[in-house]
């Protein structure tokens, strides 16, 4: 049986144990919750980006496409090309950056719309007198097509963004959620602790005081039975003796 | 009442809930899943929570039946909320009530599930999950019996408040031989049924859990689909033979096994058993062959299993039911309410009380034409006393009233009438799936909080057979 020094060592120590999970499932829910916020903000912030700068380079080629237009060949002819390589670096981060469902088959049809576009922007530069009215016909339309793609890609990052704040709302809660389980668990746990430490430990010195008064006062027989094997026992055991050895002495005076 | 040696009781049932934990820790440690850390928490606290009473309360081996009666529903109760940590702490798709409806969900053997998506859980959860069942099927505090030899006098105090009142009827041994005859049957069950599972070309991890499951007539799945999910009829019907075997009294398949008189060939309850599935297949069948099915092989198939399935109140599916006829619907509903034989892992009000109930409701009338005759109620052989007659009638008329209570309940949340009284049926009996919104191929998730709560009560009284549970709220009797 175990001593009342080990008992309450390890009432102590579990209680002790149970704050430290509950702290440590804290800290493990609060890092997974922000490297989840910081994660899923990221990948929709790189996203709405790749949508930005592929817009952006839109703008720069339909520019050169009016340069072209207007006889400017070589500057036409040069802002195209960078304007391109810029669309398709950022047109392959996006590609490699799908996070949301739906987002794939988006960046898909911007780089069909774009194949489209690209070739008749081409087509259209290279010629030697390009007319507004075929530019407005053929072309307009295709770059149309692709703004409105890429358009649609911000907007379902746009959207995903907003649900994850909306889920975040939630979040907070169930964060503390497991810590709070685990902290009224060691409330409850508590709570037996004492009683166990009032019907073991307390309880039965009131039983051996009251015992040893009642010998003392009344010289009634003392008959407290302590059920436990512990120091409590040993004591009640020596309480026992000693009335006994009183009680012989008495006798024999 | 001495509430130490209680808590000293449910420290051990604390204890064995631990050692699974642990298990299913160390399968998502060896996946690397995400289970991990909330095993390995959970582990902790219920180890910590089961060894404090053991360091501090001496050891008793006599417990009164109230004493007896308070460890039983406080382990269930106890086990039920430690049983959600693990879901809990992981999160996903698990709330604080959704976690607790999924594990007393698990523990009472019932098999409803609020999850959308059972797949995206790691093996470790999942694993867990299955044990809940295998632990809950034999009752977990008969599994704590078993494992630990030397309680004494407390040993029997606490199987005759676990094992129910009609299936001590057919263990005529000594506590201890019952319990091992238990283990023995139920052990012999899973490890025969993962083998045979294996050998159709299962996973082992799936087999293993599926085997948990049946054996237990949970019916807790790894898939989306159930069983659906394999299209095999060799799986098919290696569980369709294990849900029906562990529906039978555990006694009568040892003593089948160990060639003794009470074997199932002679039990009268097992033959009841037997042709009234037969012929719920066969009526089930019919009514499919044409209306839901072309082929009279596809009609048989998904018939045997879904009859098998929910009159064992294991719940797994192989279809939706939830599109099958009116007619199909109430019979299948009727094997929801009657469910299997006493002593075995089934719930539901069980075929020996509707075979009693049938012969007292015979001798009623017969009484009627010849009111001085002594007509005696007997199964087999054996007489059955007029007080086994009544607690049975009261058995039944409180099953159907707690069945229309939980079924107001849900229609006063809004739910329909179909999906408000079959979500209440298969809560009680512990079949798992219902039918409309809860159909084999839906979930619980549909439901809300109060419902869930609502829903997991039923589910523990179903389990604990009512009296065992409602004897909690009885304060004077703890005196």
């Amino acid at each position: 049986m175990f001593k009342i020094r080990y008992k309450v060592i390890t009432g102590f120590a579990i209680l002790g144990i149970m704050l430290v999970i509950s702290g440590l499932i804290s800290i493990y829910e609060l890092t997974k919750l922000g490297n989840q916020v910081n994660r899923l903000l990221m990948d929709n912030y790189r996203s709405i980006d790749f949508s930005k700068q592929m817009n952006y380079s839109l703008g720069l080629q339909e520019r050169a496409i009016l340069l072209s237009i207007q006889g400017d060949k070589g500057k036409a002819n040069s802002l195209f090309s960078n304007a391109i390589s810029t669309f398709n670096e950022n047109l392959l981060k996006a590609s490699n950056n799908l996070t949301i469902p739906g987002e794939a088959g988006t960046v898909d049809s911007i780089a069909i719309a774009f194949s489209l576009f690209k070739t008749k922007a081409e087509g259209f530069i290279n010629k030697p007198t390009p007319s507004v009215s075929e530019y407005l016909t053929e072309v307009n339309p295709a770059l149309l097509m692709v703004r409105s793609k890429v358009e649609e890609l911000l907007t379902l990052n746009q959207q995903n963004l907003n649900q994850t704040v909306a889920v975040l709302e939630k979040s907070p809660y169930r964060t503390i959620l497991p810590g709070l389980i685990i902290v009224i668990t060691s409330v409850i746990f508590t709570i037996i602790f004492n009683y166990m430490i009032s019907y073991y430990l307390l309880s039965p010195i009131k039983r051996i005081t009251k015992g040893i008064q009642n010998f003392t006062k009344y010289r009634r027989q003392y008959d407290v039975t302590i059920e436990t094997r512990d120091e409590m026992f040993e004591l009640n055991e020596s309480v026992k003796d000693l009335i006994l050895t009183k009680s012989i002495q008495k006798k024999t005076e | 009442m001495r509430p130490h040696v209680i808590i000293r009781y449910i420290g051990m049932v604390m204890l064995f809930n631990a050692a699974f934990i642990f298990v299913s820790f160390l399968i998502s440690l060896y996946d690397r899943d995400a289970g991990q850390l909330p095993l390995l928490f959970s582990f902790l606290i219920t180890l910590l929570l089961g060894v404090f009473p053991l360091v501090f309360v001496p050891k008793a081996t006599d417990l009164s039946n109230k004493e007896g009666y308070l460890v039983v529903v406080l382990s269930w109760i106890l086990s039920c909320f430690i049983g959600s940590l693990p879901l809990l702490l992981y999160g996903g798709e698990f709330t604080f009530v959704k976690a607790l409806f999924e594990s007393v969900s698990g523990y009472t053997t019932t098999g409803a599930s609020i999850l959308n998506n059972v797949e995206a859980l790691p093996k470790g959860i999942l694993f867990w999950r299955s044990s809940m069942q295998w632990v809950g099927g034999i009752g977990i505090v008969v599994f704590v019996l078993i494992i630990l030899p030397s309680l004494g006098k407390a040993q029997m105090t606490l199987s005759k408040m676990e094992i129910s009142p009609l299936a001590q009827e057919n263990f005529r041994y000594r506590t201890r031989k019952m319990l091992n005859v238990i283990l023995v049957v139920y052990l012999g069950l899973t490890v025969t049924q993962v083998i045979l599972l294996r050998v159709y070309g299962m996973g082992l991890f799936e087999a293993v859990n599926h085997a948990f499951t049946s054996v237990s007539t949970g019916g807790f799945s790894t898939k989306n689909n159930s069983i659906s999910f394999y299209n095999s009829l060799g799986i098919e019907m290696v569980i369709i033979i294990f849900m029906f075997l562990s529906g039978i009294h555990f006694n009568i398949l040892y003593s089948s096994l160990t060639l003794k008189k009470n074997n199932i060939f002679n039990s009268n309850i097992v033959r009841y058993y037997f042709f009234s599935t037969i012929l719920g297949i066969l009526v089930i069948a019919i009514d499919l062959h044409g209306k839901i099915y072309q082929s009279w092989w596809e009609s048989l198939r998904f018939s045997a299993f879904q009859v098998v399935s929910l009159a064992t109140t294991t719940g797994f599916a192989t279809t939706d039911t939830a599109i099958w006829p009116p007619f199909t619907i109430i019979v299948l509903l009727f094997f929801s309410l009657q469910c299997a034989c006493a002593g075995s892992t089934g719930g539901g009000i069980k075929v020996d009380r509707v075979v009693i109930f049938y012969k007292a409701f015979k001798s009623q009338i017969l009484r009627l034409q010849h009111p001085q005759a002594v007509i005696p109620i007997r199964i087999g052989k054996s007489l059955v006393s007029d007080d086994v007659v009544n607690s049975v009638t009261l058995f039944i008329v409180f099953y159907l009233l707690l069945a229309l209570l939980g079924t107001l309940a849900l229609t006063a949340l809004g739910f329909d009438m179909l999906t408000s009284f079959t979500a209440a049926i298969a809560s009680i009996s512990n079949v798992g799936p219902g039918f409309g919104l809860v159909g084999s191929m839906s979930n619980y998730s549909v439901m809300p909080d109060l419902a869930l709560i609502i829903l997991s009560f039923l589910m523990l009284l179903g389990r604990l057979e009512f009296f065992g549970l409602l004897l909690l709220f009885m304060v004077k009797s703890w005196r």
